[in-house]
């Protein structure tokens, strides 16, 4: 079992890695925007655009109870990624035990956010259709990667070394057996099950939030009298 | 039969962006006028999204290995069907979170499946043809475009720095509009002029928002040529859908940004007021409710000046829809689907109606032709009734 799951973490690698080149192809070789208004290139805009990433602040216009277990979300999530380099390095960088030990609550409260999120969704009685099955799969998945993550740091703790062992030799090409642990192969199937899963979203939303901002400027711009009006 | 030309062939790295870019998240679902009458998700926003990213994956990404680059003629049926059904009012858009353009991006995505021979749908297929032929899609005689309506003295000059286009809608669909557009103009007192009636073709936003792009580009020539033969600096236009086409598009299609600037004549009108050149002589103690059309307050922010034009009524009462501004709720009337999904559009302007009459409003004031006709056709048979009226035909009765 142990070397069929260092071995099919290759093909899954593979994939999650040729689905992401082929978007990045499909969306460089396209043609960019015509006739882009000046003030598109305005870096105050652009910075506001970035703001409203970070922060989702279009979420937090139309949805405040949603926004605030979201971007929790969101952010747990990411700190929770970041606190798990340091299991592809043999000798992480001092600074890494900060972020180590920020990923660490971070990974306690991820699966509260999710729990919460689906706890808002189900509450909105208003709306019918408050979420894809696609959705509540997705963040199902992510909460047993939580789970999993939370309990092998609080109750049963996988050989550490024996981890990093294995994650670094899966990079280099050259794998070893993983820690036979059922909770660690657990929590990694579960990571793999992510790659193959990630939403196409990941990199798209963000870009699109930041010419969405651009969009809120350029509607300012039909103003009679006085400025131009040909734009986009 | 399958089909093998890529679906991102015609779009723009922003366009395919946005497709990839939909969270699942349903916030739309909840502000679309086709989910409030239809109440059928499989015809939403993100499962169009889901759907077109499918072709893409089928035809482009992985999944071609597997299906061979083939997408079935069924699911192509059924994704026209959907993308035709929107209103394109582009509610979805304003609530995204990610910020999706859709009032954009619906049209484009039409393109693709006229191009595949799949849309548009029913009648809307014979709109290029009958453009070509009558100038514009009502299939119309050309001569008769002013003749029923255009008031008596009304001084339209051979050149003028100001230049007025009526819109096909307005001219055949909704003629007490244009009237009163043209006794506002006639009060304010600048000189004005008009294209002839067969010279004034379609501005090209009906085959624009259907996707059918062919004739665009001599058309929208024909008609920039024509205001800048006559010396014109500032084009008003009361139709949204119209100065929506002509400040995004047309200089796209003409190729350089255009001669002339475009001015909807709500904003010609509160500056008129603004400067005293409009004098409102009668009051109207009333209630009078506005509705922003999805084109104009959306599409290209005009949304404080229609507000100050009515403000400047003495004694009107202004109250709002629930959801106004760039939030309003479509009326039904627009995506070129108020003649195909016509139930539909019914219902959706009965909406607009009963919440009229549910804030007691006295007039429901409209500034676009096509909710006009359609709002119109909604109160026939309908047991909420408030009169309805266009916002220059309004203003025109009272200087
Ligand atoms: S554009 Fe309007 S009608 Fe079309 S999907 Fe969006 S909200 Fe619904
Ligand atoms: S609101 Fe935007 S991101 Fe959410 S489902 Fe609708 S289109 Fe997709």
């Amino acid at each position: 079992m142990e070397a069929l799951i260092a071995y099919i973490s290759y093909p899954i690698f593979l994939v999650a890695y040729i689905k992401g080149v082929q978007n990045a192809i499909l969306v460089c070789r396209a043609s960019p925007e015509a006739h882009l208004h000046p003030e598109a290139g305005r870096l105050s805009i652009f910075l506001a655009g970035v703001l409203d990433v970070v922060f989702l602040g279009r979420l937090f216009k139309v949805n405040k109870a949603l926004w605030i277990g979201e971007w929790l979300f969101h952010l747990t999530f990411v700190l929770t990624l970041i606190g798990h380099l340091r299991f592809i390095l043999y000798s992480p960088p001092a600074w890494m035990s900060t972020t180590v030990c920020i990923g660490k609550y971070a990974g306690i409260l991820l699966p509260f956010t999710i729990v919460y999120i689906l706890f808002v969704r189900i509450m909105n009685r208003e709306r019918k259709h408050f979420i894809s099955i696609r959705n509540i799969m997705l963040i199902t998945h992510i909460c047993f990667l939580g789970l999993t993550g939370v309990l092998m740091r609080y109750m049963i703790r996988p050989d550490i070394i024996s981890v990093k062992h294995f994650m670094i030799s899966l990079l280099a090409l050259r794998p070893v057996m993983p820690p036979p642990e059922t909770l660690f192969i657990i929590h990694y199937l579960l990571f793999l099950g992510l790659l193959l899963y990630i939403p196409s979203h990941i990199i798209g939303a963000p870009l699109v939030i930041i010419a969405a901002r651009l969009r809120g400027e350029r509607a300012k711009l039909l103003h009679y009298p006085g400025r131009e009006t040909t734009y986009d | 039969m399958t089909e093998r030309r890529p679906f991102t062939k015609d779009l723009s790295r922003k366009e395919i962006l946005e497709i990839k870019a939909c969270t699942e998240c349903r916030e739309c679902l909840s502000v679309c006028p086709v989910q409030e009458v239809t109440d059928n998700p499989a015809i939403s926003p993100p499962e169009r999204l889901k759907m077109y990213r499918e072709f893409i994956n089928r035809t482009e990404g992985l999944k071609a290995l597997v299906t061979g680059g083939e997408v079935d003629r069924k699911l192509l049926e059924d994704f026209t069907r959907a993308v035709f059904e929107c209103t394109t009012c582009g509610a979805c858009g304003e609530i995204c979170p990610v910020g999706i353009d859709t009032q954009r991006l619906w049209p484009l995505l039409r393109r693709e499946m006229v191009k595949r021979g799949i849309g548009p749908i029913g009648n809307q297929r014979d709109l290029p043809e009958v453009i070509r032929r009558t100038g514009n899609p009502y299939d119309q005689p050309p001569s008769e475009r002013y003749s029923p309506w255009i008031p008596e003295g009304i001084p339209v000059k051979n050149k003028a720095e100001i230049a007025y286009y009526a819109g096909c809608t307005g001219a055949y669909q909704a003629q007490p509009m244009v009237k009163g557009d043209l006794l506002v103009l006639r009060a304010i007192g600048e000189p004005f002029t008009m294209l002839g009636p067969e010279d004034e073709v379609c501005c090209g936003f009906p085959l624009f928002i259907t996707g059918q792009f062919q004739m665009l580009e001599s058309l929208v020539k024909r008609l920039i040529d024509a205001y800048r033969s006559r010396g014109v600096g500032i084009l008003l236009c009361s139709c949204p859908c119209c100065v929506n086409l002509m400040v995004r598009d047309w200089p796209r299609f003409y190729g350089s940004p255009l001669p002339f600037r475009i001015v909807h004549i709500t904003q010609y009108v509160a500056d008129a007021i603004r400067k005293g050149k409009l004098k409102i002589v009668d009051g109207l103690d009333e209630n009078i409710i506005y509705h922003d059309p999805c084109y104009l307050s959306r599409g290209v922010g005009v949304i404080e000046e229609p507000r100050e034009v009515l403000r400047a009524i003495p004694g009107a009462k202004i109250l709002e829809f629930d959801r106004h501004g760039r939030n309003s709720r479509c009326c039904g009337a627009g995506g070129a689907a108020r003649k195909i999904f016509h139930e539909n559009a019914i219902a959706m302007g009965r909406l607009t109606i009963d919440e009229a009459c549910e804030k007691g409003a006295d007039k429901l004031v409209l500034s676009c032709p096509a909710c006009y006709e359609k709002v119109n056709e909604a109160m026939k048979d309908h047991t909420g009734k408030v009169p309805i009226v266009d916002i220059m035909e309004l203003l025109s009765r009272l200087i």
